[in-house]
C-alpha cells in the first residue's frame, strides 16, 4: 500500500510538471503578454513615457527571454515555494494566493462533505422506496439540481439574498474578520459563513450522486447475495446497509474522486467568481484575462493538484473498501 | 395457439422496441417536447417568435416586464390580452430614471402581428411575428420580459441568444463526437499501442481541471476576431476539452462489443477492420451514442453560458444566454433590474429537458436495465 | 423407519405476480408436507414455481409477487420450561420483517441458493458470514456452577466471539474445506464455486436448523463438484436430524438425494411418490414423459431422443381444464380440456393429479 502511494505521488508530480508546462503554453498563447495590456492601459491614461517603462518592465521580468527559459525559471523556483511575481499587483504570487488557496481547498472539502453526507442516505432512501412519493419528489429535485450548476445557483441565491433579503452579499467572513489574523474567532466566523457557499457548490454534485446511488442500490438489491442475507434472518435495515449499500457504494467512491471532485473544483471556481469570495477563483480569472502569467500558471497547478490528490485518495479509499481491488 | 398469442409473437425491430419503451416514460416525452420546442423557437424560427430584433434599442431603458393582462384598472374584462405602457418617473432623491406601468396606456396584443421585417430561414421575406402590438399606436411596445440598459427587448434577446447557445451546444457535441467517438472506437477496437496512446492522451487531458481549462483555452481566442469566428473558435475549444470523456465512453462501449459473437463472425468472413468498425460496431453502439450525445449536450450549453458570462466566450454584439447573464449578474443589476436574470430559467429548463430526454432514451435503449 | 412427524405443511398455496401484461400464477394451489428428518425432492422445469414455493415458506416472495391465498404451517418445536411445545405458525402471515420470521429464517429453516458465485457478500470473509449467522441465531446452554445442568431449567445465551470463531472453523472443516483456519479469513473471490457452496452449507448448518431448503444448489457447479456437494449434504444430514427440501430440475440428482419426490408443472403439484416408485412407475403423463426423456446409455443409437411435445404455455393464456392437456399423450378430448383434475391416491403414499385416475 505504501509503495503504491509513493509511486502514485511521484507519478502525480511528473504529471503536474507536464501540466504546468502545457498550462504555461496555453496561458501565453494569446498574442502579446501582460505588458501589452499595461501598455494599452498606460497609453489610454495619457502616459507618454509608457513605452520606455514597459521596456524596463520587460527586461526586469525577463519577458524578452525565450519561452523555455522563462518556464524553466519559474518551475525551478516553484518547488522552492516561490511562485513568481504577479505583474498586476507587483507582489509575490505566494503572498497573494496563499490564504486564498487554503480557503479554496477548505470550500471544496466542505462541498464534498455535504455531497457525501446528503447523497448517500437520500439515495439509499430513494432506492429502497422506489416509486414512492418520497422517491418521486427526490427524483424531481435531483433533476432540477442537475440543471442548476453552481454558478447558476449562486446567481439565484445572490438574487434572493440581495433583492429579497436586502443584504449586501455572501462572503466567507464578516467584515471584522476579513483581514484579521487567524485565531479561534476567525475560524468560528468562517464556519458560520462557510455553509451557504458549500451547499451551493454541493448542489449539483449531490443531485447527480443521489441518482447514481439510487441506481446502484437498485442494481445491487437484485443480486443473489442480498436475498441470501435476508434468508439468514437479518433485519431489512441490516440487509440494506450492511450488505447492499456496502457493495453499491464502491463505484461512488470512485466517482467521488474522479468526477465529483473535479466538478466541484471547477464549479466552485465559477461560484467564487459570482459571489466574489476571497478564494482562488476570482483572482485567477483576472490573472487569466490579463495574462498575469505566473499567477495564472500557479492557479492551474493548484487546481490540478487538488484534483490529483482527490483521485489518489479515492483510489486508496476504494482499495480499502473493496477487498477485490488490488493496487498495482 | 390463439390468434392473440400469434400477434404478440411478431418480432419487433430493435428501434420499434426502443420507441415503444420510450413512449411509456412520460417525463422523457416532456423533455423531448421541450427540447424540440426550444430548437424550433430559438434556432429555426427565432425571427418569427421574437417580437423585436436582437439589437433594436429603444428609449425605454431598464424597463420592467410588461405582464399581459385581461382585466384593466377599471375592472373590465377584455377578450384580447393587453399590456400597460410605461410612464417615466424620476426619483428626486437619487435622480434615477425608471419606468413604471401606466394604466392609461393600453396596448392590445395582436397575434401574427406585423413588425420588423426579416428573412425566414434566410430566404423568405416576411414581417409577421407571433405576437406584437399595433405599430400605429404611438410608442406602442411590448416588452414581456423587460428591457436592458440600452432599451433592448429581453425576450427577443433571449430567443436569439438561445439560437447561439443551443446551436453551439449541438455543434460542440457534434465535433466532440466526431473526434471522440472515432478515436474511442478505433482505440477500443484496435487495442494495443494505439489504444494506449489515445488513453494516455485522454488521461493527461482529464488531469486538467475542466472549467479552468475551458477558461484558459477560451482566453486564447483573440479579442479582435469577429463574433462569428469567436463562435467557431469556442466550438473548437468546447470539443477539445470534452473529447477525452466521450472517447472513454465510446471506447468502453466498443470494448464490451468487440468480443461479441457477431464481430467474431464478421471477422471470420474476412471483413477488414475498418469495415467492422464502421459497418458493425458503430451501428451497434448507435443507440448508446445517441444517449451519450443527449446527455453531453447540457454540459456544452452550460460551458458556453459560463464562458460567455465570464467574458471569455461569445462576445457582443452576438448574443447568447451567457452574454445576457453577464449583463444581468452584477449586484447593481440584481437590485434594479432583476428581470435580466430570466435567461437562467431558460438555461435550467433546457438543461433539465435534455437530462430527462437523455435519461429516458438511455432506459429505453438498454433492455436489461429493469428499472 | 422412525415415526413421521409433520414439520411443514403447505396447503393450497397460491403465489401471483402482478406484471404489466397481467397476472402470472407462479404457484397455483400447491399442497404437500415435509416431515422431520425427511428429504423431499421437488422437480420440474424452469418456471414451474418450485423456487417460489421455497421462498413462500420463508416469506421471502420478491415483489411484485404476493402470496394470495393458502397457508404454510410450520410446526415449531420450542423448548420452554424444560418441556417441548409445538407451536404451529403460518409463515406467510407473519410480518416479513418481524422478529418471529427472522428467527425462523436461518435459525430454524436454512436456505442455500443456486448461484454460489454470487450468494456471498463480496466484502466479507467466509468467517464473517458464519459469525453473522451465529451471533444472530446460535444459542449455547448456560453452564451452571459446578458443571451440573439442572434438568428442569435450561438457560441459553448467545455465543461469544471466541466460541463463534471455533464453531466457524469447525463447520468449514465439516463441509470439507481444507485448511479451515486459513479459509475462514478468505474472501469469496478467493474461493472456487464449489468452495463457496460449501461455505453456504456451513453457514446454514452452523445455526442447527431443523430444515434446509436447497434451491438448485448444484445447478451452477460442474459434475464432479456437484457429486462432492451432494455427498456432504447427505453426510451432514445423517449426523443431525434435519429435513431437506431439495429443489432441482435434474432428475439424476434428485434420485440420489430424495426419499420422496413432488413433481411440479405450471405452479401445481402433479404427482408425489417415494423416489423408487416415481422412477419405475410414474403415473402422471408429464412425469412419465420427463422420465422417458432421460437419455439412456446403451440404447440403440437410432432411437430418437424422447421429448415432451409442444411448449410450456403462455402464462397469460393458460389452457382450460388440465394445464398439461395440450402436450399430453393420454389426452382425453371432452374431459381433459374441460375439467381440472383433483388429487387422487393411486397407490400407497403415491398421489397424482390426473383425470386418468379420477372417476368423472
Amino acid at each position: 500500500m505504501l509503495a503504491y502511494i509513493v509511486r502514485r505521488l511521484s507519478y502525480t508530480l511528473v504529471l503536474l510538471v507536464l501540466l504546468s508546462f502545457v498550462s504555461f503554453i496555453i496561458i501565453n498563447l494569446p498574442p502579446g503578454d501582460y505588458l501589452t495590456f499595461k501598455l494599452a492601459d498606460l497609453q489610454a491614461r495619457g502616459d507618454r513615457s509608457a513605452q520606455d517603462r514597459i521596456d524596463e518592465y520587460r527586461a526586469r521580468y525577463g519577458l524578452d527571454e525565450p519561452f523555455l527559459a522563462q518556464y524553466f525559471d519559474w518551475i525551478t523556483n516553484f518547488v522552492k515555494g516561490d511562485f513568481g511575481e504577479s505583474f498586476q499587483y507587483e507582489r509575490p504570487v505566494a503572498d497573494l494566493l496563499g490564504q486564498r488557496i487554503m480557503l479554496t481547498a477548505i470550500l471544496a472539502l466542505a462541498s464534498m462533505t455535504v455531497v457525501w453526507l446528503i447523497a448517500i442516505p437520500v439515495g439509499v432512501y430513494s432506492g429502497t422506496h422506489q416509486y414512492s412519493l418520497g422517491d418521486q419528489v427526490i427524483t424531481t429535485i435531483s433533476f432540477i439540481g442537475l440543471g442548476t450548476p453552481s454558478f447558476v445557483l449562486a446567481l439565484i441565491v445572490l438574487f434572493i439574498v440581495v433583492v429579497i433579503l436586502g443584504q449586501d452579499a455572501i462572503g466567507l467572513f464578516s467584515r471584522e474578520y476579513q483581514d484579521a489574523p487567524w485565531n479561534l474567532g476567525k475560524v468560528v466566523d468562517l464556519l458560520k459563513h462557510l455553509w451557504i457557499p458549500a451547499f451551493i457548490g454541493a448542489f449539483t454534485g449531490t443531485a447527480s450522486l443521489i441518482r447514481i446511488m439510487r441506481g446502484n442500490l437498485l442494481d445491487t438489491l437484485g443480486q443473489p447475495f442480498v436475498e441470501a442475507a435476508r434468508a439468514r434472518g437479518l433485519k431489512n435495515r441490516t440487509v440494506t446497509w450492511k450488505h447492499a449499500v456496502r457493495i453499491a457504494i464502491n463505484p461512488l467512491i470512485v466517482i467521488l474522486g474522479t468526477e465529483a471532485l473535479p466538478t466541484i473544483i471547477g464549479g466552485n471556481a465559477l461560484m467564487e467568481i459570482v459571489l466574489n469570495l476571497p478564494t482562488l477563483g476570482p483572482l485567477w480569472l483576472e490573472a487569466l484575462k490579463r495574462q498575469d502569467m505566473y499567477m495564472a500558471g500557479t492557479g492551474i497547478v493548484f487546481f490540478s493538484l487538488f484534483i490529483m490528490v482527490g483521485n489518489l485518495l479515492s483510489d486508496v479509499a476504494l482499495s480499502v473498501a473493496d477487498p477485490r481491488i488490488r493496487l498495482d | 395457439m390463439t390468434e392473440n398469442a400469434e400477434k404478440k409473437q411478431i418480432s419487433q425491430s430493435y428501434w420499434a422496441l426502443v420507441w415503444w419503451r420510450f413512449r411509456r416514460n412520460r417525463m422523457a416525452i416532456i423533455g423531448g417536447i421541450i427540447v424540440l420546442t426550444f430548437y424550433v423557437v430559438c434556432v429555426f424560427l427565432a425571427e418569427f417568435f421574437a417580437p423585436y430584433r436582437m439589437a433594436t434599442e429603444s428609449k425605454f431603458v431598464e424597463a420592467p416586464p410588461q405582464w399581459p393582462r385581461f382585466r384593466d384598472a377599471e375592472g373590465t374584462w377584455h377578450l384580447r390580452p393587453f399590456v400597460y405602457g410605461y410612464e417615466e418617473q424620476i426619483d428626486t432623491a437619487t435622480r434615477k430614471r425608471s419606468f413604471v406601468p401606466d394604466p392609461t396606456k393600453r396596448y392590445p396584443i395582436r397575434f401574427f402581428a406585423p413588425g420588423d421585417s426579416y428573412k425566414l430561414f434566410g430566404l423568405i421575406e416576411w414581417d409577421r411575428h407571433l405576437f406584437g402590438v399595433h405599430p400605429d399606436q404611438e410608442d406602442a411596445h411590448i416588452y414581456l420580459l423587460g428591457t436592458d440598459r440600452l432599451g433592448r427587448d429581453q425576450l427577443s434577446r433571449i430567443i436569439f441568444g438561445g439560437r447561439i447557445s443551443l446551436s453551439i451546444g449541438l455543434a460542440g457535441v457534434a465535433l466532440t463526437m466526431f473526434f471522440g467517438a472515432t478515436l474511442g472506437a478505433i482505440s477500443g477496437y484496435q487495442g494495443g499501442p494505439t489504444d494506449m496512446f489515445v488513453q494516455r492522451a485522454g488521461e493527461f487531458m482529464s488531469a486538467f481541471p475542466d472549467i479552468p481549462l475551458f477558461m484558459a483555452l477560451a482566453a486564447i481566442i483573440p479579442d479582435d476576431w469577429s463574433p462569428l469566428l469567436v463562435y467557431f473558435g469556442l466550438t473548437i475549444v468546447l470539443a477539445f476539452v470534452r473529447w477525452p470523456g466521450l472517447a472513454r465512453q465510446v471506447r468502453g462501449l466498443v470494448l464490451s462489443l468487440r468480443e461479441r459473437e457477431y464481430v467474431l463472425a464478421a471477422q471470420s468472413f474476412g471483413a477488414n477492420d475498418r469495415r467492422i468498425v464502421f459497418r458493425h460496431l458503430i451501428p451497434g453502439t448507435l443507440s448508446h451514442i445517441i444517449v451519450i450525445i443527449t446527455l453531453n449536450l447540457p454540459g456544452m450549453i452550460l460551458a458556453e453560458v459560463a464562458l460567455s458570462w465570464l467574458g471569455l466566450g461569445i462576445r457582443p454584439p452576438m448574443v447568447s444566454w451567457g452574454v445576457l447573464l453577464q449583463e444581468g449578474g452584477s449586484v447593481r443589476a440584481l437590485r434594479f433590474t432583476p428581470w435580466l436574470l430570466f435567461p437562467i430559467l431558460f438555461v435550467m429548463t433546457a438543461v433539465m429537458a435534455f437530462n430527462l430526454l437523455g435519461d429516458g432514451l438511455r432506459d429505453a435503449a438498454d433492455p436489461y436495465s429493469g428499472r | 423407519m422412525t415415526e413421521k412427524t409433520l414439520l411443514v405443511e403447505i396447503k393450497d398455496l397460491k403465489v401471483e405476480f402482478d406484471v404489466r401484461d397481467g397476472i402470472v400464477k407462479a404457484v397455483d394451489g400447491a399442497t404437500f408436507e415435509i416431515n422431520r428428518g425427511q428429504t423431499l425432492g421437488v422437480i420440474g422445469e424452469s418456471g414451474c414455481g418450485k423456487s417460489m414455493t421455497a421462498r413462500a415458506i420463508m416469506n421471502m416472495v420478491p415483489k411484485p409477487g404476493k402470496v394470495v391465498s393458502g397457508e404454510v404451517l410450520y410446526h415449531r418445536c420450542i423448548k420452554s420450561n424444560g418441556s417441548e411445545v409445538t407451536d404451529i405458525v403460518n409463515t406467510v402471515e407473519l410480518d416479513p420483517d418481524g422478529d418471529l420470521i427472522r428467527r425462523i429464517r436461518g435459525g430454524e429453516i436454512g436456505m442455500i441458493f443456486q448461484e454460489p458465485m454470487s450468494s456471498l457478500t463480496p466484502v466479507y470473509t467466509s468467517g464473517s458470514h458464519i459469525n453473522e449467522a451465529l451471533f444472530l441465531h446460535r444459542l449455547v446452554p448456560v453452564r451452571t456452577v459446578g458443571g451440573q445442568m439442572a434438568a428442569e431449567i435450561q438457560k441459553y445465551r448467545h455465543v461469544t466471539k471466541e466460541e463463534a470463531h471455533e464453531i466457524a472453523v469447525d463447520m468449514l472443516r465439516r463441509v470439507g474445506i481444507p485448511k479451515p483456519e486459513q479459509r475462514v479469513k478468505s474472501y469469496p473471490h478467493q474461493l472456487s464455486g464449489g468452495q463457496r457452496q460449501r461455505v453456504m452449507i456451513a453457514i446454514a448448518l452452523s445455526c442447527q436448523p431443523v430444515m434446509l431448503i436447497a434451491d438448485e444448489p448444484t445447478t451452477a457447479l460442474d459434475v464432479s463438484i456437484e457429486a462432492q456437494i451432494l455427498d456432504i449434504m447427505r453426510e451432514l444430514q445423517e449426523t443431525v436430524d434435519m429435513a431437506i427440501l431439495f429443489i432441482t430440475h435434474n432428475l439424476g440428482v434428485v434420485a440420489e438425494m430424495a426419499e420422496e419426490i413432488c413433481v411440479m408443472y405450471m405452479g401445481k403439484i402433479v404427482e408425489r411418490a417415494p423416489v423408487v416408485e416415481l422412477f419405475y412407475e410414474p403415473q402422471h403423463p408429464y412425469a412419465r414423459d420427463l422420465l422417458k426423456s432421460i437419455p439412456h446409455v446403451g440404447r440403440k443409437s437410432r432411437e430418437r431422443l424422447a421429448s415432451i411435445k409442444g411448449m410450456v404455455p403462455d402464462p397469460f393464456n393458460l389452457p382450460s381444464g388440465c394445464l398439461f392437456h395440450p402436450r399430453c399423450t393420454e389426452y382425453m378430448p371432452g374431459k381433459c380440456d374441460r375439467i381440472e383434475p383433483g388429487w387422487t391416491q393411486v397407490a400407497e403414499n403415491h398421489w397424482a393429479s390426473c383425470l386418468l385416475y379420477e372417476d368423472v
